[in-house]
């Protein structure tokens, strides 16, 4: 595993439940600096590690054990001729290829960084569900250890398939990336997003709709019904909105319907800015989408709640400022969260999809004159 | 942002240029935002033609009892025709951004200059579908 965080307790718990562990490496490291007994993978293989860590685990003493079906005689039997212990849980966190091309890193160190055998076991362990438990990524190390306590140690099948699910989707997104840095943007694409939440329906009430990111991220609700398909249009334009007009000195608020501004100002505090916004079309505002970037205060809260509004998302709420909010309980109250949006932007067309990049071209407050090629600043009014 | 105009325009409008085109980037085209200090007065959204939005927008602007005498209009693409600056000056539209790139941007920017209007070229078309 290349992340050990997270990884003691699970160890600890195993140890506990009698369970034979095979490890490698900085991992069997690990788990003996825990003074908990483990195999090396290279005493069960008789093979040691080579090309400079390429290859430990692959090894037909590994993918046997993985791979062999326990309601199989013929598996079993040659298991058991091949003196190939079983292998009921796989736990693997591979090699970090997308950090380390976010990086920056060299093209050598991006290679190295293609895990092989962590996939393979991946890919193994998922395919044989019924009899294994595959966790495929530090992000289920939580989940694993919760199973371990409260089932003693059994695993249900409908908890192997989804694991096995999860796996391959760990997998393929891995073999994506690495598609990707190959073609430089160039090959086919290859997206990959989650986890999926099912909406109540699309655009309309009769189409379908879902959204797939980790949108859990970027808000906290902290009142009122489920986000819409809509809702989530009206918050994407939202959130563009309002961080580029927080690059202005003051504070920004914006009231927003069917995606476009229909009251935006920028002021001192954000009771000004809610009020010279709200200005614009008091109308329109009706059943919005707000948003600023300040902490909503009481006599803010007080003035909003005059109107009826869908949604509000805002970094922070006074105690107080939250309890008059609430008072409407499907009204959406979001506490948004400091997380990276998408950069490139994706949508169907015909038979394919349309791509674009973000295209932050910097909005800045200053002026050039005509022919002013050295970009001087020139201050108004001249 | 570029100044296309013999007349500048003032701080205050500078900002407000800048306050406008970051809304209209943000706003289905055509589209066309006008704005007085760093507030959204009116913005005409999603309409097929330049000056249907900028039309939409005066309107909306009147509606709520703004004056926009000195107040800005920023526009998501290039005007084709310098009718857009014409209404928007009789409106009271003091200052106009855009990106530029019409092959009539000279007629826009000569109604600018005989009728007193600061004009800025951005450089950035923000088409938002």
């Amino acid at each position: 595993m290349f992340h050990k965080d997270g990884l003691e307790p699970i160890v600890r718990e195993l140890h506990r439940l009698g369970v034979h562990l095979y490890s490698t490496g900085g991992t069997q490291e690990f788990i003996e600096g825990l003074g908990v007994k483990v195999t090396p993978v290279e005493d069960l293989t008789t093979y040691p590690s080579i090309l400079g860590g390429r290859v430990k685990t692959l090894h037909p003493k590994v993918f046997g054990g993985i791979l062999g079906r326990r309601d199989l005689d013929s598996d079993v039997a040659q298991l058991e001729e091949y003196h190939i212990p079983p292998i009921d849980l796989v736990i693997v966190d591979l090699y970090p290829f997308e950090a380390t091309v976010a990086k920056g890193g060299s093209e050598e160190a991006i290679i190295e960084k293609i895990d092989i055998g962590g996939i393979s076991l991946i890919r193994a362990a998922a395919k044989n569900h019924r009899d294994v438990v595959i966790i495929a990524a530090q992000a289920q190390y939580a989940e694993l250890l919760r199973m371990l306590k409260e089932q003693d140690g059994a695993t249900t099948l409908d908890q192997r398939r989804s694991l096995a699910a999860t796996a391959f989707g760990v997998s393929s997104h891995y073999d994506g990336a690495i598609h990707n840095w190959f073609t430089q943007g160039e090959g086919d694409l290859r997206l990959s997003a989650g986890p999926t939440t099912v909406l109540r329906y699309g655009e309309n009430p009769h189409q379908q709709g879902a959204f797939h990111g980790n949108l859990r991220g970027m808000f906290t609700q902290l009142n009122g019904k489920e986000l819409s398909y809509n809702n989530l249009l009206d918050l994407d334009a939202a959130v563009e909105l309002i961080d580029d007009l927080a690059t202005i000195k003051g504070v920004p608020f914006a009231i927003l319907k069917h995606n476009n501004a229909c009251g935006a100002a920028v002021r001192p505090t954000v009771k000004e800015a809610w009020d010279a916004a709200l200005e614009a079309d008091p109308v329109s505002a009706f059943g919005g989408v707000l948003i600023t970037t300040a902490r909503i205060d009481k006599a803010t809260a007080e003035a909003i709640d005059t109107i009826f509004f869908e949604i509000i998302a805002a970094p922070g709420y006074e105690a107080g400022a939250l309890d008059v909010l609430k008072k409407k309980k499907n009204r959406m109250i979001l506490e948004r969260k400091p997380a990276d949006r998408s950069k490139v932007k994706v949508r169907t067309a015909l038979n394919g999809v349309l791509t674009e990049d973000c295209g932050h071209c910097g909005c800045q407050r200053r002026l050039h004159a005509p022919g002013d090629d050295k970009g001087t600043e020139r201050a108004g009014g001249q | 942002m570029r100044l296309a105009t013999t007349k500048a325009p003032s701080a205050q409008e500078v900002n407000d240029m800048v306050f406008a085109t970051i809304l209209v980037k943000h706003t289905k085209s055509n589209a066309i935002v006008l704005a007085k200090d760093d507030r959204l007065l009116a913005s005409g959204t999603g309409q097929t033609s330049r000056v249907d939005a900028l039309q939409q927008a005066i309107a909306k602007a009147h509606r709520f009892n703004f004056d926009l005498t000195g107040a800005v209009m920023a526009s998501d693409a290039f005007f084709p025709f310098p009718d857009c600056v014409e209404i928007a000056h009789k409106a009271g539209i003091s200052a106009v951004a855009h990106p530029g790139g019409s092959i009539r941007d000279q007629e826009s920017i000569d109604y600018c200059n005989t009728h007193g209007l600061a004009m800025c070229i951005t450089g950035h078309r923000h088409f938002k579908h």
